[in-house]
Formats: C-alpha cells, structure tokens, sequence
C-alpha cells in the first residue's frame, strides 16, 4: 500500500498574466526521491514554492505530510527544510553561526546540534571556514553550506531546488551520496534540476515539466525505455529523404530530423540494424557524414517529450510539437 | 565514507519538528539580528555619531569662551534638544528597512520557510532594534548626566525624565519605520521616506497648523519636543502669541507657539507606536515573496 506524503491536484499559480503552473497533478510517495524535472522557466521552482508555502495556493489543492498548504502553514513548515535555487544566505553570519541559527530556531538539542554541525561541515568540505562570513566565502561554498542547513534538521521531506548548481564534480558526488544516505534513512526528497545525470542518478521517479504543464512521469528507466532500445543518430547530404528511407524500415519504430540530423529510435538491437539503415541510405546514393549509435539517456527524454535541449531557450521553430499527457 | 548521525530530526521523533515557543523564537531572532546590527556596522556607525555629538556639545562652548549652566536641568537641556536628531538616524538605521530588506535581498527566505510566525519575526526585530537605540540612547544621555553631575554638582532629575520621554518617542519611531519598512519596496526608499517624515514632512505639518492657530498636538514630532521641554524648570505651558518675522512693520504675522502637554504627548506618542506596530504587522502577514 503505497502512502502519498505529497499530494497536488490540478495546482495552478500564475504571475499577472503569466502561467507559470497550469493544472498540475501528481504524487510524491513516501521514502523516495522525486525528481521535477525541467527547464529554466518550466515551472519547477513555482511549484516548490508554493509546496513550501513561500507562495500561496491561488488554485488547486496541495498538501505536504498531511497537511494543506493552504491552511496549514505552519505544520507544513515543522515537516519539511528547504535548499533555495537562488542564494539566500546572511552575509555578516559566519558558517557556524548559519548552522546554529537554523538549529535553535528548530529547537534542536544542543548535543545534537553540535554534532549534526560537525558532521555536515565535514561533508561539504567548510570545516576550515566555520568563523568566516558567509559574504566572504566564494559562490561554490556559499551552495555547499546552503545545503549543509537544508539538512540540519533531518524533516520528512526535504525540497531541493537546484541543488548543485555550481558545485565541482567531487562535492556533487559527495552531496548525492548524503542525499542517497538520508533518503534510505527515511527522509522524502523533492528535488527539482536540470542536471539529467542528477536525476537519472538519484531518482526512484522523475516529473518532467514544461510551460508550467507535466508532460511525461515515471522512472528513469521507463521513461528511457519509451525511447526503444537503441538510438542512431545521422549526419547526411540529404536528411529530408534520409529520413524517408529510414522510416520505411521495419526495425526503426521512429525516425525524425532534428536540428542536427536524423534521429532514429529503434525497437531492437541497434548494432544488428546499423548495417541495414547505412545500407538503404547509401543505396540511394546519399551520403553518409556522421553516425553515433547509443541507448537513450534523459536527455534523449527529455529532447523527445520537448523538443527542445534541456539548457535552451524557447522550443525551436520546426520542431516537433510538445506531447502534453 | 559519509557518518550519520542517529538522531532523525530535533525531537528525535521521525516525524514532525518540534518548534521552540513564540518566545524563545523571539529570544533567537532579538539575538540575531542585533548581531547583524553590530556586524553591518550601523550600531558602530550610531556610537560613533553620538560620541561626536558629545564631544561637539560639551568642547563647543569653552573653546568659544562661553561657560557651561551653573544648573544640571539647564546643563542637560542642551543635550536633550539634540536628542530627537539621533532618534531620527537611530528610526532610520536600525527600522526603516528592518521588514523591506527581508524581502528586497531575499534574506525573507531565511526566515519565512521555518516555522515561524509573522507575528514572532516582527517581534524579534523590533525588540532587536529597540535594544539597539535604547544602549544608543542611554550612552548618550548617561554620559551627559554624568558630565552635568562633574560639572554643575548636582544631579538631573528632569534629564531622567527627558530620557524616559526619549526612550518612548524613540519607541515610537521605530515603529512608524517598521510601517514604512512593511510597505515600501525597496530598502533606499524605506529609509530615506522614515528620515524624511521626521525631519521634515512632520515638521511641515506641525509648522502649518501652528500658522493656523491650531495646536498640532496629534504629530508624534510636536509631542517628541517634550523631550526637550520636560528639561526646562517650570515646564512651559499653554499658547504664547509673538509677531512673526517682519516685527511690527505692516503686515506682521501674529505667530503662536504651543507647547505639547506631557501627559497628551505621552498618549500620542504611545498611540503611534501601538498603532503603526500592529499596522506593520498587517502589511507584513500579508507580504509574501515574489518568485
């Protein structure tokens, strides 16, 4: 029996005529790590805004732990921490005084303040910095001692938004690692990225989210499995009837043209349907430029649900239109 | 390998935190933020404004070959008349952008996320800055008293008194800057409007009614002279005609000069601090922050 520690209906929240999130529905189960996943813009960071009451429900339902975001502010509040996406430390506070501000407000036991400082200051690598103020700290562990507070006080559920932006490979390792620890220790995470790795890597469910509407959900897995086993990418003299000839192979469930090609997404091995695909399109004398062959990543996800990179801009013109669920 | 540590959350319980009382919070918040006073300078900035009005005020008049007053309420009125100036950078430094800058630098998000009500956030803050102008306040008027006690031998009731007074305008003050702060949008405006209406918007107000023979009793300014006032023996009292500049060449004006009573100025000056605080809360419940 599954138990729903985030419920959302048909949430709504607009900024004067803009429409950051429009109807939007979904579950976050207890115990694991959710994933918004989406674009600058998509609506993700609304959506955690309002989840954590930083905003107010203007339609829909929402409800955290229980309790309804709309109502229940305060309970909310006790239930969940937060790591903003934008920087949102004080500057004339040192390190340490961050960590104990955020510990005595929640009421935490001296003994278990202390030793939860020591150990988080230890994670993200600030032991050397806990009297220095934050203003003088450089962007990197300006994020890491952000994170440190998100997680001082161990809530049900822990919303991160952008979490490792700006954070070097070794601290993001390490920061998945502890976001890994204190999930399997019971903590619900709410993560909003754009970093596909991030989410492939950390989530047991994924949200993908666009023009503030959810477009696909499921897991990592399932979602790269919409995409067929295999996918061949091509370069050629002549995409537009390149892409003909590959469509009318019976082993290419889909064949499309992209900004930078074709992309065909197969329903079977890729290496025993390469020869065949090269084949048909060099028979016609059209020129082979580039070929790339690989299983579907997130991003490939991602590009197929939005028709769009997950760093870019506006949809491109051409491009095939968004699949709305 | 990463370590953790037992405990789940505060309580150890794994589900709900367990917030301290409102109080406690309060306790937290006055903490902190009068630690962000001293850190940004402005306490320092403020001490240093009052020692140099101390030094003008007291090293003045010798080197001008002028001789102190023989009497210690004589002595401290010079001190009190400077009195409302520094209430008015004191209002301005520590409340005019006390609510605006949570919001404008998004320092809101430090706070508004934890469980911790609106109500308990002003609190803090305001009591943070009322510590902060009253250790302004009592420097001031404590050294002053001393230097009347050393020079004039005696020691100046009325100056107590006028410093009660101080601390109740200044009381005032600040909570018409946490108004302004609760409303304004930006931290430069909120400031700059909170010294503004007492040093000149208030005044004007006060300036125009008393050219219309009306006493501008219901103006926190008028009602804050008393701090000056209350240190002249006896108290001046009811309204004194005088001609206006012109002197008695045609068409003079016949000016009137009020002086507030103490026990009116009080109430007003408790009734802006009362009035303005609760009205500070209203807008600041009702703030929230943009995206």
């Amino acid at each position: 029996m599954t138990n729903s520690i985030i419920e959302v209906k048909d949430l709504e929240h607009s900024f004067g005529d803009v429409k950051a999130v429009d109807k939007v529905s979904f579950t976050v189960e207890e115990g694991e790590i959710f994933s918004f996943l989406g674009p600058n813009g998509a609506g993700k960071s609304t959506t955690i805004n309002v989840l954590t009451t930083q905003l107010p429900c203007q339609a829909g339902t929402a409800r955290v732990c229980g309790f309804d975001v709309r109502t229940d502010r305060q309970s909310v509040k006790k239930s969940i921490g937060i790591v903003f996406q934008d920087e949102v430390l004080d500057r004339d506070m040192t390190v340490r005084e961050t960590l104990e501000f955020h510990g005595r407000i929640y009421s935490m036991p001296r003994s278990v303040r202390l030793a939860r400082e020591k150990e988080l200051l230890e994670l993200v690598e600030l032991e050397q910095k806990v009297d220095v103020r934050t203003k003088h700290l450089s962007g990197g562990m300006k994020r890491r001692l952000e994170i440190a507070r998100g997680l001082m006080t161990r809530p049900r559920v822990l919303f991160l938004d952008e979490p490792t932006i700006g954070l070097d490979p070794q601290t993001r390792l390490r920061i998945w690692d502890y976001i890994k620890s204190i999930n399997e220790e019971g903590t619900t995470i709410f993560l909003t990225t754009h970093y596909m790795d991030e989410a492939d890597r950390l989530s047991d469910r994924i949200e993908i989210i666009d023009h503030g509407k959810i477009i696909v959900s499921g897991t990592a897995e399932s979602l790269k499995n919409t995409l067929g086993k295999d996918m061949i990418y091509l370069e050629t003299e002549d995409d537009d009837k390149a892409v003909e000839i590959a469509r009318a192979i019976p082993e290419v469930f889909q064949a499309k043209r992209t900004s930078k090609g074709l992309e065909l997404i197969l329903n079977t091995d890729g290496s025993k349907v390469m020869p065949t695909v090269l084949r048909s399109i060099e028979d016609v004398g059209i020129e082979i430029l580039s070929v790339k062959m690989k299983k579907p990543s997130l991003d490939d996800v991602f590009v197929h649900y939005t028709g769009r990179e997950i760093r870019d801009g506006p949809a491109e013109n051409g491009l095939p239109k968004l699949r709305r669920r | 390998m990463i370590h953790i540590s037992e405990t789940v959350n505060p309580t150890g319980k794994k589900s709900v935190n367990v917030a301290p009382s409102d109080v406690s919070q309060i306790g937290i918040v006055v903490k902190y933020d009068f630690l962000k006073y001293l850190r940004s300078r402005r306490l320092v900035g403020m001490l240093a404004i009052v020692t140099l009005v101390l030094l003008l005020i007291t090293a003045l008049p010798p080197l001008l070959g002028n001789s102190y007053a023989d009497d210690a309420n004589e002595f401290i009125n010079t001190y009190a008349s400077f009195a409302s100036i520094l209430i008015i950078i004191g209002a301005t430094l520590f409340a005019g952008d006390a609510i605006v800058s949570e919001f404008q630098n998004r320092t809101g998000y430090l706070l508004f996320p934890k469980p911790v009500r609106r109500w308990v956030i002003l609190a803090g803050k305001f009591l943070a800055s009322m510590g902060a102008m009253f250790l302004v306040l009592l420097l001031y008027y404590g050294v002053a008293l001393l230097l009347g006690l050393a020079i004039t031998g005696s020691f100046s009731v009325l100056g107590v008194e006028s410093l009660l007074l101080a601390m109740l305008y200044a009381t005032a003050a600040l909570s018409v800057g946490f108004l302004i702060s609760s409303v304004m949008k930006g931290t430069t405006g909120a400031q700059i409007l909170t010294f503004a209406l007492f040093l000149f918007i208030f005044t004007i107000i006060t300036g125009v009614f008393t050219l219309s023979d009306v006493e501008p009793w219901f103006v926190v300014t008028y009602s804050g002279g008393t701090i000056n006032y209350i240190t002249q023996d006896p108290y001046p009292t009811g309204a004194a005609s005088g001609v206006g500049p012109g002197g008695l060449a045609p068409g003079a004006v016949e000016m009137t000069s009020y002086y507030p009573d103490i026990g009116v100025a009080i109430a007003v000056m408790a009734a802006y601090a009362l009035v303005s605080l609760v009205l500070a809360y209203y807008f600041f419940s009702r703030r929230e922050m943009s995206a």
